[in-house]
C-alpha cells in the first residue's frame, strides 16, 4: 500500500493557515463568553432561548475547523494513503445535522408556544436600589452577542476565499449574519415590553428558520464534497477555472492527441484524473509524463496529485459525450 | 442576498427603535392590561393556607405577613382587596387565565406551576436551620441526636438521611430538643440558631403570566418593604 506523497502548502498559505487559527480560538473564546452571558439572562424569553441555542451551535465550526486543519495536514500512510483532505468535510456533515434537527425543533417549539399563547413573563431586578427591568440586560446581551460575531465573521471571509476553505467560509457567513439573529431577538423583547407578548414566539420562529437554513446549505454543501462534486467556484456554481486552465496546458502538449480531465475537490486540494491519448507510440512516455505532471501541479496550488491514465482516443471521445 | 450595511448602522437603528417605542409610553406593558385595571379597582387575591404567609382564610379578613403586605399595597394603589375563595386548584386555573391578580400563601421559587405562570423575583429567602434552646449547648453535627420536627414541616427524612432521630411534634413551644425551624421563628421562639443548615426557601408571589408592568409594580413594592418582612414574621410567626 503505497501512500500518496505529502501535500506541500506555499508559505504564504501557511502564513494565512496560521492567521485562520487565531481567529478560530478567538471565535471561541468569545462565542463561550457570549453563551454564558445569555444564559444568565435568558429567562423565559423563547427569543434569547432560541438565539442561545444558536451561539451553541455555532461552537462547533470552529472546533470542527481547527481540528480538521489539524488532520488535513498529517501525511498520508499505510492506514489511509489517501490523505486526511476530507476530515473537515466529515466533521461538517455532523454540524449540518445538529443545525438542521435544532433549527427544525426550535421551529417547532417556538409554534407551539405561539398556539398555546404562552405569555412570557419578564420581571425586574434592583441594581444599587434602582429597579430595572430584565428585558433591558438581555437587550445588552444580545447586542454584545452580535459585535464580536460580526467583526470575526468578516475577518475570515478573504482567508475563506484565499484557501478556497469552503468549511470557514460557511462558518465566516454564520459569523457574520449573527447580528439578524440579534435583531430578531431585541425585536422580540422590545415587543413584549409593549404588551406583544407573540412577539417573543415570533422572533424565535425567525431565528429558528435561519438555524435551518444553515443546516440545509451546508449539508448541500458536503453532500456535494463527499459526492466528489466538479470543483466550482467559492460564491457560485461556475466551474473552477483550474478545470480551465489544465485544459489549457493539455492543449499545448503536442505529444497528446486528445485529453479531457475528471477533477475533484479534497479538502482545500483538487485532484483527479487526465485521461490522455497520445500520439502513436511514444518514446520516454514516463519521463514526458513526469514532467507534464510536475508542469500542471504548477498552475495552481491546490492542485495535487493528479493521475494520468493513457487510453486510446476513442474512450476520451465516448467519456465526453 | 442582504446588503452588506455597517454594523454600527444596524445597531444603532436597532437603538434607536428601542428607545423610541418604550419612551413613548410606560414601560414595560401588561398585555391584559392588569396594573390599570388594579388601580382605583379592585385587587383579587387569590389565597392558599400557608402559615405565616397567610391564614385565617375563613374569616373573610385574611391574616399573615403576606396577607398584610398586600393590604398595603392595594391602599397604595388606591384599590379594594377582594379575597378569593375556592380550591388552590381553581385559584390557579383563575390566575393562568388572568382572572384574579395574584395569588399568596407561602409560595416559593421551586413550585411546579411557574412554567405556566409569572411570579415574581425571590422577595425573602428563609434559611431553615437546626436550633438550639438558648440555653444548651450549641451542636455540630446531628449524628445520633433527637430533633423535633413539627407536623406538616418537609424535613423529617432529610434530617434522617443526616443521621439524626427525627421526633414529630405538634409544636415547639415546650420542647428542650433541637428543631428545625427557619430562623425568624427561632428568633421569635428565642432558640440559637446553630451552623446546621437544612433548607433554602426563596419566597415568591403568583401573578398572571406575562403582565410585566403588574410584576415589576408588586416587584418595586415588595423591594421597598423588605425591611418589614422580617419583623412581621417575627411577630406574626412565633407563635407556632
Amino acid at each position: 500500500m503505497t501512500p500518496r506523497t505529502h501535500f506541500e502548502l506555499p508559505s504564504d498559505i501557511k502564513k494565512l493557515l496560521s492567521k485562520v487559527k487565531t481567529l478560530e480560538w478567538l471565535t471561541l473564546f468569545f462565542l463561550t463568553t457570549i453563551t454564558v452571558v445569555m444564559y444568565l439572562v435568558m429567562g423565559s424569553s423563547q427569543a434569547m432561548k432560541a438565539a442561545w441555542v444558536e451561539d451553541i451551535l455555532s461552537l462547533i465550526p470552529p472546533i470542527a475547523i481547527l481540528l480538521g486543519h489539524r488532520f488535513e495536514s498529517k501525511r498520508p500512510n499505510k492506514d489511509f494513503p489517501f490523505g486526511y483532505h476530507n476530515s473537515v468535510t466529515v466533521s461538517f456533515v455532523c454540524t449540518a445535522t445538529a443545525l438542521l434537527g435544532f433549527g427544525i425543533y426550535l421551529f417547532y417549539d417556538s409554534a407551539m408556544t405561539l398556539i398555546r399563547a404562552e405569555h412570557p413573563t419578564i420581571g425586574s431586578t434592583f441594581v444599587f436600589g434602582q429597579q430595572i427591568w430584565m428585558g433591558w440586560f438581555m437587550i445588552a446581551a444580545l447586542t454584545y452577542s452580535a459585535i464580536p460575531s460580526f467583526i470575526l465573521g468578516r475577518m475570515k471571509l478573504k482567508p475563506a476565499r484565499k484557501l478556497h476553505d469552503r468549511a470557514l467560509f460557511a462558518d465566516a457567513n454564520m459569523n457574520k449574519a449573527d447580528w439578524m439573529t440579534a435583531l430578531a431577538g431585541i425585536i422580540g423583547v422590545v415587543g413584549i415590553g409593549l404588551g406583544y407578548w407573540w412577539a417573543d414566539a415570533v422572533a424565535a420562529g425567525f431565528i429558528a428558520l435561519d438555524i435551518t437554513k444553515d443546516g440545509f446549505v451546508h449539508m448541500k454543501r458536503c453532500y456535494h464534497q463527499l459526492l466528489n462534486h466538479r470543483p466550482t467556484q467559492m460564491d457560485s456554481d461556475k466551474p473552477s477555472e483550474v478545470e480551465t486552465r489544465l485544459n489549457e496546458l493539455l492543449k499545448e502538449v503536442n505529444w497528446i492527441k486528445s485529453a479531457s480531465v475528471r477533477l475533484r475537490e479534497e479538502g482545500m486540494t483538487i485532484t483527479g484524473e487526465v485521461l490522455f491519448a497520445p500520439w502513436g507510440d511514444q518514446e520516454n512516455l514516463v519521463e514526458k509524463l513526469e514532467s507534464l505532471r510536475e508542469q500542471s501541479h504548477q498552475i495552481d496550488w491546490r492542485i495535487y496529485d493528479l493521475q494520468f491514465v493513457p487510453v486510446t482516443e476513442k474512450s476520451i471521445s465516448i467519456n465526453r459525450e | 442576498m442582504t446588503k452588506d450595511l455597517s454594523l454600527s448602522e444596524i445597531l444603532a437603528a436597532a437603538i434607536f427603535f428601542a428607545l423610541v417605542t418604550t419612551s413613548c409610553s410606560p414601560f414595560p406593558r401588561d398585555p391584559k392590561e392588569s396594573l390599570s385595571k388594579i388601580k382605583g379597582g379592585e385587587l383579587i387575591v387569590g389565597v392558599r393556607e400557608g402559615y405565616p404567609w397567610a391564614y385565617d382564610l375563613e374569616s373573610g379578613n385574611v391574616k399573615g405577613v403576606e396577607a398584610e403586605l398586600i393590604q398595603s399595597l392595594a391602599k397604595k394603589l388606591d384599590a379594594k382587596v377582594v379575597w378569593v375563595k375556592g380550591s388552590a386548584d381553581n385559584q390557579l386555573n383563575a390566575l393562568m387565565n388572568f382572572e384574579i391578580h395574584l395569588m399568596i400563601g407561602g409560595f416559593t421559587s421551586q413550585n411546579p406551576w411557574k412554567a405556566n405562570l409569572g411570579t415574581t423575583r425571590n422577595f425573602y429567602t428563609s434559611n431553615i436551620v437546626i436550633g438550639v434552646p438558648k440555653d444548651s449547648e450549641t451542636i455540630r453535627s446531628l449524628e445520633g441526636k433527637k430533633v423535633a420536627v413539627r407536623k406538616g414541616l418537609p424535613y423529617f427524612n432529610k434530617i434522617s438521611a443526616m443521621g439524626a432521630l427525627p421526633v414529630l411534634v405538634n409544636n415547639y413551644g415546650s420542647t428542650k430538643m433541637p428543631i428545625v425551624a427557619p430562623e425568624w421563628q427561632l428568633k421569635a421562639l428565642n432558640y440559637k440558631k446553630t451552623n446546621i443548615p437544612i433548607a433554602k426557601l426563596e419566597h415568591v408571589i403568583l401573578t398572571p403570566p406575562g403582565e410585566n408592568a403588574w410584576i415589576s409594580e408588586l416587584e418595586k413594592f415588595l423591594e421597598d418593604n423588605k425591611h418589614e418582612i422580617e419583623e412581621k414574621l417575627v411577630v406574626i410567626g412565633g407563635a407556632l
